[in-house]
């Protein structure tokens, strides 16, 4: 039950992007289309659990036994860089469909301040190995789930009779403060 | 010795970015792939992906 409601409450009342406000970046600029959505969505539930996963072995049994917790960051930054790093040479090689698909995106995912901060997090909340797979998977999902939703919204409004004025990036933001409100309502349900 | 270990940890971290990202420019794509779609409207300076890296290209 604990499980759940850690998934639970990080895909939907802590969602990253609309209730945490990280990666707000590609979540306004990968959003155009569905298609490039969840294809950087997908690259980032990768990139999420395994940061998280390698984030907090490094934590446990580098960083806490030689007592140089100060070199957490540096360390999260460093280690996403080379993941992402990896994972693109994993996928050039193996899957150039996939590559084809998401490779741009995932060249971005190193500048994701989503990242970094589940990552921080993970450490920060004390977290056992279990709770750190379910924490970061959720995490990521709900950075899936945020991208995809506002990019089918996005391209309906690509065709609704929106004002001058509001055209393009304006009315992208109020969708975007909507659907951050709509998730507030689930605020203090865990 | 403490802080030692820290260099050492950094000095290691650093040595797999290198390596990961020579690794990474070494493996040519499978195909090329359209950044214009991807890259439109994102304004990502660190990404090496950006066409605005690749204006002084021939």
């Amino acid at each position: 039950m604990d499980f759940f409601v850690l998934f639970f409450g990080a895909v939907f009342v802590n969602n990253v992007v609309l209730t945490q406000f990280l990666g707000v970046c590609p979540f306004l600029g990968v959003s155009k289309d569905s298609k490039s959505a969840i294809g950087m969505g997908v690259a980032v539930v990768f990139v999420i659990i395994v940061s998280s996963m390698l984030t907090w072995l490094l934590n446990v049994y580098l960083l806490e036994a030689f007592n140089i917790q100060y070199m957490q960051t540096i360390t999260i930054i460093l280690m996403i860089a080379s993941i992402v790093q990896i994972v693109e040479v994993l996928i050039k090689r193996f899957s150039p469909k996939l590559y084809k698909s998401m490779g741009v995106y995932l060249a971005l995912i190193t500048t994701n301040c989503a990242v970094v901060g589940t990552a921080n997090n993970v450490i920060s909340k004390d977290f056992d190995i279990l709770q750190t797979f379910i924490y970061s998977a959720g995490i990521s999902i709900g950075f899936l789930f945020a991208m995809y939703v506002f990019s089918t919204i996005r391209q309906r409004l690509g065709i609704a009779p929106v004002s001058e004025g509001f055209k393009g990036n304006p009315i992208a933001l109020i969708t975007a403060a909507i659907m951050a409100l709509s998730l507030y309502g689930l605020g203090g349900l865990v | 010795m403490e802080y030692l270990i820290a260099l050492g940890f950094m000095a290691v971290l650093v040595f797999i970015y290198m390596g990961s990202y020579l690794l990474n420019k070494k493996v040519e794509p499978p195909m090329k792939i359209d950044v214009d779609g991807g890259c439109k409207n994102c304004r990502s300076i660190g990404c090496a992906n950006n066409p605005a890296h690749h204006k002084g290209d021939k």
